[in-house]
């Protein structure tokens, strides 16, 4: 009897190498759960390039003990090799987990794994902070550390490991091992972990290839001084470290830089390439820099080379003479629980829009304000802007402030092809953006089309309500 | 008038002929492509066939027929000719969040049936063309998605061949995947 070409099992001819390309674009439970297919894909995951354990989004009711065993066990069957990403997105503080957690990050030093995120955060944005942590993950102290005598590189790590994994490694120790690790690494984040200042000197100093580190949420980092060796860093995020008092750093390829915490002096020497800078404040103490006023006084000499800038709204008094952004082309404020948008804060943004003569793109995204209670009267127009095609105006609640601002834009961006009014509110949460509902939406969304219809018909046409 | 126009006409042609080198690839059936060099340079195993210096006349590729060839030559061309300026790589929120301008006509292009895909996946992984053994690959995981174990071995005609005993040791063995 002659199979039909089209009933052949194709798929399970493919070699281990390719499956594991496709399964590292699935979810890790349906990865994993391929085992159950046929022998031949009994151990296909095991060969997988990501792993990525993501407990808010994909495993949200499991119990954080189920869930340290479920990635306990992942590491301990996976065999390590080409592990290009390992993502840990977990919120649960209690101190049975940790040696798990060492045992998860000594797997992806010995594996030589490119990228690496570790996010304990216990900080969902609305459905609010749920709690301070009893006790928060520190990092080992000598796990980034090579010139430490006393540590013998896989030894102790494999000491973290279990004891199936530690057999698998040492026996294939060709593949693995510490410098694998520190000449690999390229991207590490580690969110609501404790990393102190010698920590990420070791870091520093031993990756050799890190290009992107990203650190949100640690009390226990002060200082930040790498002068003396030019980093090949091209991104550096410092988020929520509110104990930090120095950051200078060497980095010549930088591209990318990203800061929220204290007000603090911030040397970026040489770094001629940067074009993307996000810089946003928290409004609730006041010896907290605000809003625009602090990234001018920092920034302000490199706005010529920006291409993105990033920044929160605040309520202050409206500025003059920003330096020209003669290159951004990407503009975004965001405004999180905002006591009162005043005029002054538009005008502060106004004036940045019209200090870019080729500003392409333009963002605004407001969550949790509360209307304030005057309008502060009519914006001036400072003239036209002939770049700008897109605007979004995210967590629009139809306030008269906000119908002014995106009046104004109309009137003034005489290039402007779209104008997106979104009533949800969108927000960034690592590199994803969410969504989550604005509990007045229905009102909202209905101010937004009385004001889409009350438009003139050319106008009208580039309004997207969503 | 009439000569100087002609005289453009013709620097123009020559101007293209110098530019564009081209290349002949020969399937495993016998036949021809000729291909600019530079499309068929987006395989990185052609590129170092060329580079190396051992391209004479024809590139045999003795792993590819022509049916499945003419396809790959086609999405070479076409992503050759939308190479444009890199995008910042800064997450701008866009509601549609398509930053390929590519992204329809490649669904169109994946709109085969299975043996055309994996066989497009088998040529993809032997040239060495990223962009194509990305988007074969996401088109069989997409095939995947939501589907429970028993539908995807119905799907790709895979046959279970565990023994009772065996498949309750994997399921243990992966207790979580199951719940």
């Amino acid at each position: 009897k002659v199979k039909k070409s089209s009933d052949e099992d194709r798929i399970s001819g493919l070699s281990d190498d390719i499956l594991s390309e496709i399964l590292s674009l699935l979810a890790i439970k349906e990865a994993v759960g391929t085992c159950i297919f046929s022998k031949r894909w009994r151990y296909v995951w095991t060969f997988m390039h990501r792993l990525e354990f993501d407990s808010f989004k994909d495993f949200p009711s499991m119990k954080s003990d189920s869930f340290t065993q479920m990635v306990s066990q992942v590491v301990t069957l996976h065999k390590g090799l080409n592990l290009h990403e390992l993502r840990i997105l977990f919120n649960s503080h209690q101190d049975n987990s940790f040696p798990h957690i060492h045992r998860w990050i000594a797997f992806a030093i010995l594996c030589g794994t490119a990228r690496i995120e570790l996010n304990l955060s216990m900080f969902r944005l609305l459905s609010g902070f749920c709690g301070h942590p009893k006790v928060t993950y520190a990092i080992p102290p000598d796990f980034f550390d090579r010139k430490n005598k006393a540590v013998d590189d896989i030894d102790h790590y494999l000491k973290h490991l279990d004891s199936n994994s530690a057999i698998l490694i040492s026996r294939s120790g060709r593949h693995f091992g510490v410098d694998n690790f520190f000449s690999s690494v390229r991207d590490l984040s580690f969110t609501q972990v404790y990393l102190n200042d010698q920590d990420v000197e070791n870091i520093l100093s031993n990756c050799t290839s890190l290009e992107r580190l990203h650190v949100e949420t640690c009390s226990t980092l002060f200082s930040i001084k790498h002068v003396y060796h030019p980093l090949k860093l091209k991104c550096l995020e410092l988020f929520k470290c509110w104990s930090m008092t120095t950051l200078e750093i060497l980095a010549p390829n930088l591209v990318t830089f990203g800061y929220r915490g204290p007000k603090i002096n911030i040397f970026l020497k040489g770094v001629r390439h940067l074009v993307d800078l996000t810089v946003t404040t928290p409004l609730i103490c006041l010896d907290y820099p605000k809003g625009i006023s602090y990234v001018l006084d920092q920034f302000s000499c490199y706005f010529s080379q920006l291409k993105v800038l990033q920044m929160e709204v605040e309520a202050e008094k409206a500025y003059r003479n920003v330096p020209e952004l003669s290159n951004l082309k990407l503009l975004m404020f965001y405004g999180e629980k905002c006591s009162k948008i005043e005029n002054s804060t538009l005008i502060g943004i106004t004036s940045v829009i019209m200090a870019s003569p080729v500003l392409h793109r333009f963002e605004l995204h407001l969550f949790r304000h509360k209307p304030c209670t005057g309008s502060g009267g009519k914006l001036i127009s400072k003239g036209p802007h002939k770049y700008l095609k897109e605007v979004v105006l995210s967590g629009f609640k139809g306030l008269p402030i906000e119908i002014d601002f995106a009046t104004y834009l109309l009137d003034n961006a005489i290039a402007l092809e779209k104008m997106e009014i979104i009533t949800s509110y969108i927000y960034l949460l690592g590199r994803r953006w969410c969504v989550a509902e604005n509990n007045n939406e229905v009102h909202s969304r209905k101010q937004a089309q009385l004001f889409r219809e009350g438009l003139a018909s050319n106008n009208r046409s580039k309004i997207v309500v969503s | 008038m009439a000569s100087s126009s002609t005289s453009v006409v013709v620097s123009n042609k020559e101007k293209e002929n110098k530019n564009t080198k081209k290349v002949t690839l020969k399937s495993s059936d016998g036949e021809s492509f000729e291909v600019d060099e530079s499309v068929a340079m987006e395989s990185q195993t052609i590129k170092h066939i060329i580079e190396d210096g051992c391209a004479n006349n024809e590139i045999p590729l003795p792993n590819v027929t022509s049916g499945i060839l003419s396809r790959v030559i086609e999405y070479c061309k076409k992503h050759k000719e939308a190479a444009g300026e890199s995008e910042p790589s800064v997450t701008s929120y866009t509601s549609n969040s398509t930053t390929n301008p590519l992204t329809e006509w490649d669904t169109e292009f994946v709109k085969v049936d299975q043996n055309t895909l994996f066989d497009l996946i088998l040529a993809a992984n032997y040239l060495d063309i990223k962009g194509l053994l990305d988007l074969t690959c996401k088109t069989v995981a997409d095939m995947m998605k939501g589907k429970t174990p028993q539908e995807i071995r119905e799907t790709f005609h895979i046959k279970n061949d565990y023994t009772p005993e065996e498949e309750a040791e994997v399921r243990k063995e992966n207790q979580w995947a199951f719940e």
